[in-house]
């Protein structure tokens, strides 16, 4: 007794008939609906920040004595602050602040990560020896720890945050890319680059490292929630983004010893925002991550 | 009467006049390349010397781990150091001696005047490149070519190794091509720049027979077209026989013997040869109507010794059926036996004229 199949169905699954770059959307999202949930989820605090200036009913920054402390009502639909702040307006705008640590300190710590891991795995010798002790002492001492070091050495400022939070992503991108570099650096295509006449420094960016952007990119996705996480960390413990910029770890610490029993909106609110804003970019990561790794496929 | 011979052959095969090579492009000269390890040094070319005249096909034949391929290399000078050294001879392209060249220079030679085609068509192309790109780069690099100019060309050289559609091809990624089609891809990236000697380190042994053919046959033609010298190395004596004019036979890092093909083929003069020659299949095995029918194949007993301990005589004695203490004792000459056939046997007298079948 064989059971039936429906080819029809099976095909479907497989993704067959899928045509264009509209299909191929479809597609993704009826595979992994939760990688598109992720999606439309970084899509919306995107376009928040992108367009917080007209989304926002109030501006972020204005105080009023008037409204301090009122509850979620028509105009302040999240409610505000002790100084009459709207909280939803901040929200929006602290969008941008988290945007940019995250996008920012996972770019610079990938790049940073990427040109030593690179260096390493194809020089080797006494620079990769260095390079990874100095990993390894990296490694050791947790993410939030060294940012927090370096975040209270540097002064709180946007750039400030930026860097201190990028330093401790390096090490892992440079131990991903480093152990590629080093199986690709034995690929026959590397001996024939050789044969053609290519100096090493072409072969490692030409050949080598475009070979090694699959794992970075997931890699990536992962550290840039963990990124916007961490700042609105060193933010909580007044060491991010600096007074009066709206960041969501920050309007979390202000409020939460205070007013978390009086008025619980200044606390629920940017929580739910951070909240959203990692899940988001982590299903979108582990969408991205099955995608491009073909033993996850099933 | 050798002479009459020898010229009806040629023009039985419709080869070239053999003739010893006047204008010589590559000269290898008394080559040596060590690799120092753990167990000691290993001579993966030792003494090896070889003359390249242009436009000629010289094969270099010989079991695996006998030298042919560190030989390709070394001429290339990308032999992997450590472990390995050229310590002695000379390579030189049209009197310039390679191995004084630092490396800015030898950059420019390899891909442009040398090229090379290796073995595994499968690994040897960038996954995540268009063939179109990585054709394109060499002429990049040597020509100074524009990338449009650069594209033109690959799509050019594409249609000269006949890949069909080439304009669509050039976009693909390796993945898209199969095996023939790949090697294809890296004759036409080895020839792209013009090169003066193409290398072809083994071309055809990951292919299977049929694509073998092709492969080859495109070698020989686009050699007679562009007037590229080519080195084929091969362990295949049947891919010799078609394709070469002259063949070197190297074992366990020495050259044991070299002459004209045919002249290899009737009148081996070395045992090693006569033993690779003789482990082939004859016709009359395969088709069954002859009196062989019940002959085994032979084949050469015991096996090649290891690089880094090799007896201080023939290297060649402990498998030789006609090896004597002389054999033991001392490494024989390589001197010329006849006419452009020179081996390193002391027997090569008993052995000269015997025809194998």
């Amino acid at each position: 007794m064989a059971a039936t199949i429906d080819h029809d169905a099976e095909l479907a699954k497989a993704g067959a008939g899928v045509e264009g770059k509209w299909g191929a959307f479809l597609y993704f999202c009826r595979r992994y609906p939760l990688g598109a949930a992720g999606g439309v989820i970084s899509l919306l605090f995107v376009l928040a920040a992108i367009f917080a200036d007209v989304i926002a009913p109030h501006d972020p920054l204005a105080t009023n004595a008037a409204a301090s402390l009122s509850a979620p009502d028509q105009s302040f639909v999240m409610g505000a602050d002790m100084m009459g702040r709207d909280v939803y307006s901040r929200i929006i705008h602290g969008a941008r602040i988290s945007l940019a640590v995250g996008i920012g300190s996972t770019l610079l710590g990938g790049l940073l990560g990427v040109i030593i891991g690179l260096m390493s795995g194809y020089l080797l010798g006494w620079f990769d020896l260095v390079m990874q002790r100095i990993i390894d002492i990296m490694q050791a001492l947790p993410l939030l720890v060294m940012a927090l070091v370096m975040a209270a050495s540097l002064g709180p400022s946007l750039e400030n945050t930026i860097i201190a939070i990028s330093i401790p992503l390096i090490p892992q991108v440079a131990r991903v890319i480093r152990s590629n570099t080093l199986s690709l650096r034995e690929m026959p295509f590397v001996e024939a680059a050789q044969a053609l006449g290519m100096s090493e420094f072409r072969i490692a960016i030409r050949h080598i490292l475009p070979n090694t952007m699959a794992p970075f990119i997931v890699l990536a996705t992962a550290q840039l929630s963990s990124a916007i996480l961490t700042e609105a960390s060193l933010s909580f413990l007044g060491l991010g983004i600096p007074e009066p910029h709206p960041s969501w770890g920050r309007m979390l610490s202000e409020s939460a010893a205070e007013y978390v029993r009086t008025a619980p909106w200044l606390v629920i609110f940017p929580g739910i925002a951070i909240s959203l804003a990692v899940f988001g970019t982590n299903l979108l990561g582990d969408a991205i991550r099955d995608l491009l790794d073909p033993r996850q496929r099933n | 009467m050798v002479d009459t011979v020898n010229e009806n052959i040629a023009s039985d095969t419709g080869a070239e006049p053999v003739a010893v090579p006047q204008d010589t492009i590559l000269e290898v000269d008394r080559l040596q390349t060590y690799f120092y390890t753990r167990g000691g040094i290993v001579k993966a070319v030792d003494d090896v010397s070889f003359q390249l005249g242009r436009g000629e096909t010289l094969g270099i034949v010989g079991e695996s781990g006998c030298g042919k391929s560190i030989t390709a290399l070394s001429i290339l000078r990308l032999v992997p150091s450590p472990p390995g050294r050229i310590i002695g001879g000379e390579v030189r392209l049209e009197g310039r001696n390679l191995l004084d060249c630092d490396e800015d220079e030898m950059r420019d030679i390899r891909g442009n005047e040398i090229s090379m085609i290796f073995q595994e068509p499968m690994t040897s192309l960038n996954p995540v490149i268009t063939i179109g790109r990585q054709i394109g780069e060499a002429l990049i690099l040597h020509q100074g070519m524009s990338q449009n100019e650069a594209m033109e060309k690959a799509i050019e050289m594409l249609a000269l190794v006949r890949i069909p559609e080439p304009q669509q091809r050039v976009k693909e990624y390796p993945h898209q091509l199969s095996g023939g089609m790949r090697q294809r891809v890296m004759i036409a990236m080895a020839l792209s720049c013009n090169p003066k000697v193409l290398i072809a380190d083994e071309p055809t042994t990951a292919l299977d027979v049929t694509i073998q053919a092709q492969i080859l046959e495109l070698i020989v033609e686009l050699k007679e077209k562009l007037g590229t010298a080519v080195i084929l190395i091969t362990h295949d004596l049947g891919v010799v026989a078609e394709t070469t004019q002259r063949v070197v036979v190297m074992y366990a890092g020495k050259k044991v013997e070299e002459a004209e093909v045919l002249d290899l083929f009737q009148n081996p003069m070395h045992p090693y040869t006569q033993g690779l020659l003789s482990s082939i299949p004859s016709l009359g095995i395969l088709s069954g109507d002859s009196s062989q029918v019940e002959e085994r194949l032979t084949e050469i007993p015991g096996m090649v010794p290891a690089l880094n301990d090799l007896p201080v005589g023939c290297a060649f004695a402990p498998r030789c059926p006609y090896a004597d203490d002389q054999c033991i004792a001392a490494y024989p000459p390589y001197e010329e036996r006849s006419s452009g056939h020179w081996a390193a046997c002391w027997h090569s007298d008993k052995l000269g004229g015997r025809t194998h079948g």
